[in-house]
């Protein structure tokens, strides 16, 4: 079980999840645990010889009930590949798996704030290659939703539609515009090739997208992450988090706040150069980037065209 | 549903649940955690079967 501890100077929980110094890392790919569990191979994660998508509880958690959930989500049972190299059927498909997790962990009394994310690469701290992300219920209100919460405050509404209200006109950051959803680099971008991927109607939630809106934020994630890997014609690191309406509200009563859209937070600033997060940033809490929103744009605009 | 071992296998699990586009099969590993298989179909026509071979026992780690 693991212990939180609050950070009184910063004003932020702490989680001790000491067991998961002994996960696996970086496994032969002969021994992944996400394979599916083949006749005469080695035991996995998922007792079956093939399947589609599978979640299940991490073996080595950051939270549990009691206190909160850590599950992981296995795209595929195919060892090679990525997010973006999901047909677009399976693509789909997992964004309805994200929805039906949202609404089973956010439902249960232990969990204020459901988060799906994804960490691809060495770089950001991957320790298994087989596509997959992670979600994680957490039993309080994480800072940086925290923060946007605030933002809809200091801005007399839905920050996030006011937002991508400013890029639709500004549009010199615009990647990708769909029906019902818009794919952009933010004015103020903190990783040289952050992109936003919004929801153009007020959704807070997955649970509040129409099918279509879900196949197209599918659509618009794969386009993006395809450009991404174009970029610098390598596989590309990011941190992807899916952003929703915290799942603390009182039962019955209708979540609003909260608007339905994913970060990509990429360690890469040119194709061999990472950013590190250094005196500024750990120090201050300010991000210094070497690049500018407009000019990442323009080229990762080059490649996702290039992506096709 | 429990999940079986390379000893004992268990049949492969069927689809509990609709969820959207896609059909359900919770399993509860040999060690209590949660596992739950979602299927879909790959032409959008409707679900599919949940898994097609014998169980193994499970471990390993994300």
């Amino acid at each position: 079980m693991s212990e939180l501890r609050f950070n009184e100077l910063r004003g932020e929980q702490v989680v001790y999840a000491i067991d998961r110094q002994e996960r696996t890392f970086l496994p032969a790919r002969e021994l992944c645990p996400l394979d599916p569990t083949r006749p005469g191979g080695p035991p996995t994660e998922i007792p079956f010889a093939a399947f589609q998508i599978a979640v299940f509880d991490n073996r080595f958690p950051s939270f549990e009930a009691p206190g909160g959930a850590a599950e992981v989500v296995v795209y595929t049972d195919r060892h090679d590949g990525s997010f973006a190299t999901l047909s677009p059927a399976r693509a789909e498909a997992l964004m309805w798996v994200w929805r039906h997790r949202y609404e089973e962990l956010g439902a249960r009394p232990d969990v204020d704030y459901v988060m799906i994310f994804e960490n691809r690469g060495v770089e950001v701290g991957v320790t298994l290659h087989h596509p997959h992300g992670q979600i994680y219920g957490y039993p309080f209100l994480p800072p940086v939703p925290a923060l946007e919460l605030a933002a809809d405050e200091r801005l007399g509404g839905c920050a996030p539609c006011a937002l991508l209200a400013r890029e639709l006109d500004d549009r010199a950051r615009v990647l990708i515009e769909g029906d019902g959803v818009v794919a952009y680099v933010p004015h103020a971008a903190r990783w040289a090739y952050e992109a936003h991927v919004v929801m153009r109607e007020h959704r807070p939630s997955l649970l509040d997208c129409e099918p279509a809106e879900l196949r197209g934020l599918a659509q618009t994630l794969q386009a993006l992450v395809r450009g991404y890997d174009a970029l610098f014609q390598r596989p590309f690191p990011y941190v992807m988090v899916v952003h929703q309406a915290p799942t603390s509200a009182p039962a019955g009563s209708p979540q609003t706040k909260g608007h339905l859209h994913v970060e990509f937070y990429p360690p890469l600033r040119t194709a061999e150069k990472l950013k590190f997060l250094a005196g500024s940033e750990q120090g201050a809490g300010a991000f210094i980037s070497d690049t500018l929103p407009e000019e990442s744009a323009a080229a990762l605009c080059e490649a996702i065209a290039r992506a096709g | 549903m429990a999940a079986g071992s390379a000893d004992q296998p268990v049949p492969e699990p069927a689809p509990q649940e609709r969820y959207g586009l896609l059909a359900l099969a919770r399993v509860r590993k040999d060690d209590g955690r949660s596992l739950i298989l979602y299927s879909h179909d790959e032409d959008r026509d409707g679900a599919v079967a949940v898994a097609e071979s014998p169980p193994a026992a499970g471990h390993g780690a994300a």
